[in-house]
């Protein structure tokens, strides 16, 4: 799972299908992501453009993380979701669990600005 | 084998009140509006053509009853849930009291969602009948027995007049009811639940209901999946969303929908039906989950199709 650090937040970005063949790394790899950023006082967006196609038992993952998250002072958001991921959110309600946002560079907004300049300067503004 | 759902509500039969009739009503009219019919069968046909399912009908409100048809044989029941009261009307119309009857009845578990029709039930009451009652909880005959005591009800369990025989099942280990071949499986739920996996002429349908799969464990995943493996029709509990049922609802006992469309997919199933619907969804709300449960199933669609449905109380399945 790619991991960009921008000042206080981190930007995962998740590749492929979410299923039961490969939830359990997904699981996996977000939990100590998590860890580590509570650890660290910093803030997860989970950048999911690049997953087409999540099941229950990834949407299970992501619940266990927001579940985490609310121990700390840690937030997640998760932006740039695809069609059918949107879809999927909806469907499942987790629309309602996560704040969510069309582009990363949107999700960014909402933090600080020395997030926002570390974004830019990597071009991803 | 043909599958007669007449109750599919979960926790606690409800009924639609005079706002919700008002509401149909007033959306058929508006449909309406403008329109006139020759004779009685065009307004049928406008019913059954313009009128969402909806707006013209609904789910009905009765708790957890499925009648499972195999030729000529014995009755099979799954529960004895509130929808137990109409079945037992049908059968008192086409056998009258004086034609003793055979009723095999599985049981998911005891809670009382799934036993309150057994006291309505007019064939228990009938000498001569025989009420074959399998499950897998040794406290079954216990809830049978304490929901007809006082000062819960007036007619005590042994007023019942039919022979009532109840039967202990062992999971894994296939039993024969009749030329129906009876397959069990212990299911997570407060106190356990049991499913069936009813196998006739080469068909098979699945009886999963009060099942709350976590997919915590892919052990315990699997040994689902082959529970359900390449069953013609599988009928499972999908209560809950799935955000609510893995926070607000969690270990409330019951499933989502689309992990119902996931273990089936998995599994091979032809039709996935959702059943056990929760109380607090009226008929728009659950004809939205079914239309969103059927995109759902064509997004992670991978090859295998995947006939989704939602049960109601009076809708037959023909397997």
């Amino acid at each position: 799972m790619d991991a960009q650090d921008y000042s206080e937040v981190i930007i995962l970005a998740p590749t492929g299908r979410v299923d039961h063949t490969s939830a359990e790394v997904f699981q996996t790899e977000l939990l100590e992501h998590v860890t580590k950023c509570a650890a660290a006082d910093k803030h997860i967006i989970l950048d999911l453009s690049g997953i087409d196609y999540m099941s229950s038992v990834g949407l299970r993952a992501l619940m266990i993380a927001s579940k985490e998250s609310k121990k700390t002072d840690l937030t997640i958001v998760v932006s740039a979701l695809q069609p059918d991921m949107k879809e999927i959110f909806e469907i499942s309600r987790f629309h309602f669990v996560f704040k969510t946002f069309e582009t990363t560079a949107e999700a960014i907004k909402g933090f600080s600005d020395a997030a926002v300049a570390a974004y830019a300067a990597a071009g991803e503004g | 084998m043909k599958v007669h759902f007449w109750g599919t509500r979960g926790s606690l039969p409800v009924s639609l009140n005079g706002d919700g009739v008002r509401r149909k009503i007033f959306q058929a009219l508006q449909k309406a509006n403008g329109k006139s019919f020759t004779d009685d069968a065009a307004i049928d046909n406008f019913m059954d053509t313009e009128l969402a399912f909806h707006q013209r009908g609904g789910f009905g409100g009765s708790s957890s009853c499925v009648e499972i048809k195999a030729s000529d044989q014995d009755y099979i029941i799954c529960d004895m849930g509130s929808g137990l009261r109409e079945l037992g009307q049908q059968i008192m119309q086409e056998h009258g009291p004086g034609k003793p009857q055979v009723y095999n009845i599985f049981m998911s578990h005891p809670h009382w969602d799934h036993i309150m029709g057994l006291p309505f039930f007019p064939p228990a009451y009938i000498p001569g009948n025989k009420l074959r009652i399998h499950g897998g909880h040794d406290t079954l005959e216990k809830a049978l027995r304490k929901q007809q005591e006082d000062p819960c009800f007036p007619v005590h369990f042994d007023f019942l007049g039919a022979d009532i025989e109840l039967i202990k099942l062992s999971p894994g280990e296939p039993f024969q009811c009749g030329d129906v071949t009876v397959h069990t499986i212990v299911q997570p739920h407060h106190g356990d639940s049991y499913g069936y996996r009813f196998e006739h002429d080469n068909k098979a349908v699945v009886y999963s209901t009060d099942a709350e799969h976590k997919l915590e464990s892919e052990t315990e995943t699997a040994e689902f999946v082959e529970f359900f493996k390449a069953a013609d029709l599988v009928i499972f509990d999908a209560m809950y969303t799935m955000a609510d049922m893995i926070s607000v609802k969690e270990d409330w006992g019951h499933s989502s929908n689309i992990i119902g469309v996931d273990l089936c997919h998995r599994a091979g199933v032809k039709h996935y039906c959702m059943f056990h619907h929760e109380p607090v969804f009226g008929d728009k709300a659950l004809a939205d989950i079914l239309t969103e449960t059927i995109r759902y199933e064509e997004i992670i669609r991978d090859g295998h199709e995947l006939k989704v449905s939602s049960a109601y109380d009076g809708l037959e399945i023909v397997i």
